[in-house]
């Protein structure tokens, strides 16, 4: 297993989320769509899930879990926009 | 497999069976946007976006304090990681006395869910997105407090020596949750703040 986080890796995670959330607010601010919007979210989502949650370092078993997860949270959304779309 | 793989494997299950929970709210909100964009649109205007933007500084900062208290309790710094959870429980507390203060200014507006609805923008869709408004953000908040409780148990047990250098995969549990709870939020304020257009 890799070794835990640093804690300069840590703040620069820190860093890199807040630097994110001030892109969400200037890409919003420039009506930019909703795709942008939830792209900058699953990023932020991402670095939280890989540093913080520790999901680089994590067991094989774990990473499967989430990965799982999250496939059924895009297949589930992802039925629902198409469900409207092709009425 | 030890005792410490099938707590984490047990707590990863119990994430896993959130996000569906909470994805199909969110393949609800998918549909009705995808049906209502002009009314969501609104709605999201009407929302308080200051609240929306600081609460999601608290949650951030909440979630880097609480992956600090691990990176002190691994090395041997119980006190650093005291503060460190005690910061997390302040982010969060502050985070719900906003978002308890945005749901009390609407009510006050008349912008409640359901058929009850009366305020700006009256229309199906502008009373199904603050539904899913009062829905989404009232579940979130639910996890919040059940995140608290669970930061102030590793906190006394942080402060008793219970959890310590050699012993800490419960703190690592609870900070698996409270980072998930975070991440959730991290969805939820463009569906609720940004997406205006």
């Amino acid at each position: 297993m890799r070794d835990s986080p640093s804690g300069s890796s840590l703040v620069l995670t820190f860093l890199a989320l807040l630097v994110l959330v001030g892109v969400s607010w200037g890409a919003a601010a420039l009506g930019a769509g909703t795709g942008v919007a939830l792209a900058i979210a699953a990023v932020k989502a991402g670095l939280i899930a890989l540093v913080f949650m520790e999901l680089y370092r994590a067991d094989a078993v774990d990473r499967i879990i989430a990965a799982v997860a999250v496939l059924f949270v895009v297949l589930l959304c992802a039925g629902a926009l198409a469900d409207v779309a092709l009425r | 497999m030890n005792d410490d793989r099938r707590y984490r494997i047990a707590v990863w299950i119990v994430i896993a069976s959130e996000a569906l929970l909470f994805a199909g709210l969110f393949a609800l909100y998918a549909s009705y946007r995808s049906e209502h964009a002009a009314a969501f649109e609104a709605g999201v205007r009407a929302d308080i976006q200051w609240i929306g933007g600081v609460n999601t500084l608290l949650l951030l900062a909440s979630s880097f304090a609480i992956a600090w208290a691990i990176h002190q309790v691994r090395g041997g710094r119980p006190r650093a990681a005291t503060w460190s959870l005690a910061a997390v429980i302040a982010l969060g507390l502050g985070f719900l006395g906003l978002k308890l203060f945005e749901w009390s200014e609407h009510i006050a507006d008349g912008i409640v869910p359901g058929i009850a609805y009366a305020g700006p923008d009256r229309g199906p869709g502008t009373s199904l997105f603050f539904t899913l408004y009062y829905g989404m953000t009232g579940l979130h908040a639910v996890h919040v407090v059940a995140g608290l409780l669970l930061v102030a148990w590793v906190l006394v047990r942080v402060r008793r020596g219970r959890i310590d250098r050699e012993r800490h995969l419960a703190l690592e549990l609870v900070a698996l949750y409270w980072h998930f709870v975070d991440a959730i939020w991290v969805f939820l304020w463009p569906m609720f703040y940004l997406m205006h257009g």
